[in-house]
């Protein structure tokens, strides 16, 4: 195994809501991520899948410092993140850095892409003037524009050229690790592709560590080694890439991906859809025992009062322990295999 | 994956190492590149609003104008005109009598309050380029016999003044409570708004003239002063609206959050993101703010409560005109004059605050004009 | 609705009690202030002050027997029957410093009807005006009829209320003499004050109905109602108007404002007896109570016309029950 450089444990983060105007007193939280722990390993991607409100975001967002976890460590070489403060954090920049799904937004529109590419150096007040210029330059065509957009203002490119942009600049101080929090999710397809062919060509020659947080396990197949899936701020299964699409364990990870679509007519027609019956319980009001129980279509295979009153732990399900699932189910059937 | 981090022996890697191995631009060619980049100009969104903003003609021509107007104000001592403090009583409520027929006469005496020192400069270098010569009454003149133009000229002087010295110290409380309100939000912003509401719901012009009434019971100077202070702190209330409203609108925005992930301090992200942003609107209503402490000024100087003789405002002059109106005599010249010029330059303020609107107001800008 | 109501009489009352705190402390703290010993009053006026006063009690005293609403006896603190009530909050500003033998409060109750009416004609005029002239120049758009309209509501806006009132004092008093120059009698009186004191109101409200029509006119439920086979002026008058109506309700408190503080000026051209020329007046002599009674009074009149048009304009806003978030 390669080292691990960043650790998270047993992360929870809680949100209070309903602090508004005139309900001051009737206060909930969300219950957004729970005891989530992740290992990312130096050059290694890991994608994190799951639908909207799943807490993939926070948990990106709590990785850079953005937000602070209510419970839980992020540490990276042993050093705890979760604590620093905004100038602690500076020096840690360095090594991690992010790019957010706002393509448009995530660039100042008064700021020409060059100074917005010498940001990060003139922030860290790293090399001389034309250092920064060289390197800027270079990231620009690393992330395939060119000198033709060394001037222009983010209003004058497309989406797919800022979101270039935006990975280009969190290229700039050679970071260790890049969380890319749903970078393709606000561009076409076409872009889409061209976007994820960059970021695979990119990791190897920065050698990257990657957090890929995304809602589509297609977007995520071509870049990752591993895949994670959360569902209501839980990770419920973590696989190599290959085998968890050639045999997903956990019930939500088969609907997940009998949802999405082949491109082989044959199969598609041959194939079992798995469509999951009910909403996801409220976040506010999460049950006590798993919950995808009131959804999951396996639960009534085994005993449903285990599933509804017991949570399941994320437990290793084969010899490697690479391959883990949080669900009574894939349990027993791995004790019977 | 593990074959890659063989490249990197030694263990922990440090940026610069890297780096040496991974840059490969070499000078000759960042120097190429350079060059061809140096061929495609983008458009920067400052210069973009300025091409746009001479698209709307009125807006371009109120510009125009009121650099002008400003000029004529700012360097009126140095102007050929008649004292505007020098009572002729000789020759009063003349008639205007057009330049053509009286062109100018050498009856200049340089009497007026006491000027500032570069005031002083400027008249010193008008009597050696002038001599004694000076306009003609092209205006008319005034009840007590002194020159019209010469007191709308010098009247706007102190009215641009104040209007300046309001709007900025409106720009400046404005700005800063806005900026707070929103950039904090929570708790402490609910609180500074319900405050503004509160006080956008009093009658201003009442208690300024209640306050100066009682704090300017010293001296008509003290008055004064206290007079720029307060038409400033009157007009503070919608700005800081905006400023809040913009402010909160970006704190959430991606590139603030994408400055923190860099690295930048919670005060260089306020300096080089948020301000930018919020420059454009605080510049809108700074033009919009303008006209109105102007209106208010000669307001207040229309009540006897503003600038006090012999200093002139064309609030004073419109309260002159006012007064000389009487059933023997009608000079309407005193009260048309001044009241043209003044529509004017309102009129220039507010088309030029509407056109800057449509053009740096990132909501005006969805919908067309109207 | 009432959570607003109470939260506009929440601000009335914090605000009331901070003007009455800083114009108390003004009034004590600045030097040839009121009761700064070198005045030189009328030592009529003097006595009056003194009595009323109270000015060798201690500071605290005298600013409780200020507010009101009871009077503090020299030793207790109650009077008896009428003397019972006092202060401000008895709507009792103390004796005129100017006027000799005349309260505050009998001046204002002489003037305020003057100013009451004289703004009341005003708003009666000036807002169906400005509504009327406002959808038809939304109806009409593009026409001279617009243009005509841009115009005069830009004029509106950019002349100030005093120069509208000269103006028209100029033309129609002087040069064309239809009305009377000043005074107060009858109907023919009022109509150049009120002229000169609604227009400005007019324009406005003419400016904010065209742009609130023109833009539901772009909306689906009128577009629909077109669709129906509704004519063009029925679209426009039932359906397009109701709504952009909400915005002028909601002007109506600032436009009662505007149309007081006009008043000040108004009052000063056309020589008439109202509480604007008092004010003024005593903001030029220094008459300090004067000045602070009509104040108060139009501070607390502004704020509950300003919190009556909000309310109404909530209570007839379907969208919001209360305020919208911005």
């Amino acid at each position: 195994m390669t080292e691990v450089l960043l650790q998270v444990r047993a992360i929870g983060k809680r949100f209070d809501v309903g602090a508004g105007r005139f309900q001051a007193r009737a206060r909930a939280s969300i219950q957004a991520l729970s005891d989530v722990d992740l290992d990312l390993a130096s050059g290694q991607a890991l994608g994190l899948v799951g639908e909207s409100g799943s807490g993939k975001s926070t948990l990106a967002r709590i990785l850079v410092g953005l937000e602070q976890p209510s419970k839980g460590s992020v540490r990276l070489d042993g050093v705890e993140l979760t604590t620093l403060s905004r100038a602690a954090w500076r020096p840690f920049r360095k090594r991690i850095q992010m790019v957010f799904q706002d393509c448009a937004g995530s660039l100042d529109p008064r700021q020409s892409v060059r100074s917005a590419l010498l940001e990060p150096y003139r922030i860290h007040g790293l090399y001389s003037a034309r250092e920064r210029d060289m390197r800027c330059m270079e990231l620009l065509e690393a992330v395939g524009l060119g000198a033709e957009h060394w001037n222009r203002f983010p209003h004058e490119l497309s989406g797919g050229q800022r979101q270039r942009v935006a990975i280009a600049r969190a290229l700039a101080l050679e970071p260790q690790i890049l969380i890319l929090d749903e970078p393709v999710s606000a561009l076409d397809s076409s872009m889409r592709a061209q976007i994820l062919n960059l970021l695979i060509e990119l990791k190897r020659r920065f050698h990257l560590a990657c957090l890929f947080v995304a809602h589509d396990l297609f977007a995520v197949q071509a870049l990752c080694e591993h895949i994670a899936v959360m569902y209501m701020g839980r990770i419920v299964e973590v696989a190599p890439t290959g085998a968890l699409f050639a045999n997903p364990l956990h019930p939500y990870t088969q609907a997940l991906l009998s949802a999405v679509p082949f491109a082989d007519p044959q199969v598609e027609q041959q194939r079992r859809r798995i469509v999951l019956q009910g909403e996801p319980p409220s976040p506010m009001d999460l049950p006590p025992g798993c919950a995808f129980a009131a959804r999951c279509p396996t639960k009534h295979s085994i005993d449903a009062r285990l599933c509804e009153g017991d949570r399941p732990l994320l437990k290793g399900c084969d010899e490697t322990g690479l391959r883990q699932a949080a669900c009574h189910a894939v349990v027993t059937q791995g004790s019977q295999s | 994956m593990t074959g890659s981090a063989l490249d990197l022996p030694g263990g922990r890697r440090t940026p610069a190492t890297a780096a040496r191995s991974r840059w490969k631009l070499t000078e000759r060619e960042f120097e190429l590149r350079q060059s061809a980049a140096a061929t495609v100009s983008g458009e920067n969104p400052w210069r973009a609003r300025l091409v746009q903003l001479r698209r709307r003609r009125t807006a371009w021509w109120s510009l125009w104008l009121l650099g002008l107007s400003s000029l004529v104000c700012l360097f009126a001592p140095l102007l050929p005109l008649p004292s505007p403090a020098l009572i002729e009583l000789r020759a009063p409520l003349l008639a205007p009598i057009a330049p053509w027929r009286v062109f100018g006469t050498f009856d200049f005496q340089p009497e007026y309050w006491p000027l500032g020192w570069l005031d002083r400069q400027l008249l010193e270098l008008r009597q050696f380029l002038f001599g004694t010569w000076q306009s003609g009454p092209w205006l008319g003149t005034d009840s007590k016999g002194r020159d019209l133009l010469a007191r709308i000229v010098f009247g706007g002087r102190t009215s641009l003044a104040v209007a300046l010295a309001g709007a900025a110290t409106s720009l400046v409380i404005g700005v800063s409570y806005g900026v707070i309100a929103g950039w904090f939000g929570g708790r402490i912003d609910r609180w500074m708004m319900r405050a503004v509401d509160v006080l956008q719901s009093l009658p201003f012009v009442f208690l300024v003239i209640f306050l100066l009434t009682v704090l300017g019971a010293r001296s008509s100077s003290a008055r004064e002063s206290i007079f720029f202070v307060v038409i400033g702190a009157v007009w503070w209330l919608s700005m800081a609206r905006v400023v809040r409203g913009t402010v909160r609108g970006m704190r959430s925005a991606a590139f603030l959050e994408c400055a923190q992930v860099l690295g930048a301090s919670q005060a260089s992200s306020l300096v080089r993101h948020l301000v930018p942003n919020v420059l454009p609107i605080v510049i809108v209503y700074l033009t919009l703010t303008i006209p109105s402490v102007m209106l208010f000024e000669s307001f207040l100087s229309f009540l006897g409560l503003g600038v006090s003789p012999p200093r002139v405002s064309w609030g004073l002059l419109a309260l002159e005109g006012a007064q000389a109106i009487n059933p023997l005599a009608i000079p309407w010249w005193l009260v048309l004059f001044p009241a043209l010029v003044m529509g004017l330059t309102l009129l220039a303020l507010t088309m030029l605050g509407d056109g800057l609107r449509d053009v740096l107001d990132p909501r005006s800008q969805a919908r067309p004009a109207p | 609705m009432i959570r607003a109501a109470l939260r506009h009489l929440a601000g009335l009352v914090i605000s009331v009690v901070i003007v009455l705190a800083v114009s108390f402390a003004l009034m004590h703290a600045v030097p040839g202030g009121p009761f700064d010993a070198e005045r030189g009053l009328h030592p009529e006026i003097e006595a009056n002050l003194a009595r009323a006063y109270h000015l060798d009690w201690p500071v605290w005293k005298q600013f409780l027997q200020y507010i009101g609403p009871f009077n503090l006896g020299p030793d207790g603190w109650l009077g008896t029957g009428a003397d019972r009530f006092g202060g401000v909050l008895a709507l009792d500003f103390g004796p005129s410093l100017r006027h000799r033998d005349y309260d505050v409060a009998d001046i204002l109750a002489a003037s305020l009807p003057v100013s009451f009416q004289l703004g009341a004609l005003a708003l009666a005029w000036s807002v169906p005006l400005g509504i009327l002239l406002g959808t038809l120049a939304a109806a009409r758009a593009g026409t001279w009829l617009d243009a005509l309209l841009r115009v005069l509501t830009t004029t509106g806006i950019v002349l100030p209320g005093f120069v509208i009132a000269s103006l028209s004092l100029l033309v129609f008093a002087f040069a064309w003499p239809l009305f009377p120059v000043a005074g107060w009698s009858s109907l023919r009186h009022m109509v150049l004050p009120a002229f000169a004191l609604g227009a400005p109101c007019a324009t406005y409200v003419a400016r904010l109905t065209r742009s609130g029509v023109l833009e539901n006119l772009q909306l689906d439920f009128v577009r629909t109602a077109k669709g129906k086979g509704l004519g063009r002026g029925a679209v426009i008058w039932r359906h397009a108007l109701r709504s952009a109506l909400l915005p002028v309700v909601a002007y109506l408190g600032p436009a009662s404002a505007a149309i007081l503080t006009g008043s000040l000026v108004v009052e000063k051209i056309f020589f008439l007896p109202g509480a604007g020329t008092h004010f003024v007046n005593s903001a030029l002599n220094r008459d300090y109570t004067l000045a602070l009674g009509v104040t108060l009074v139009y501070t607390v009149l502004v704020f509950c016309l300003n919190a009556l048009a909000d309310l109404l304009a909530s209570f007839l806003d379907p969208r919001v029950g209360g305020r919208q978030e911005s």
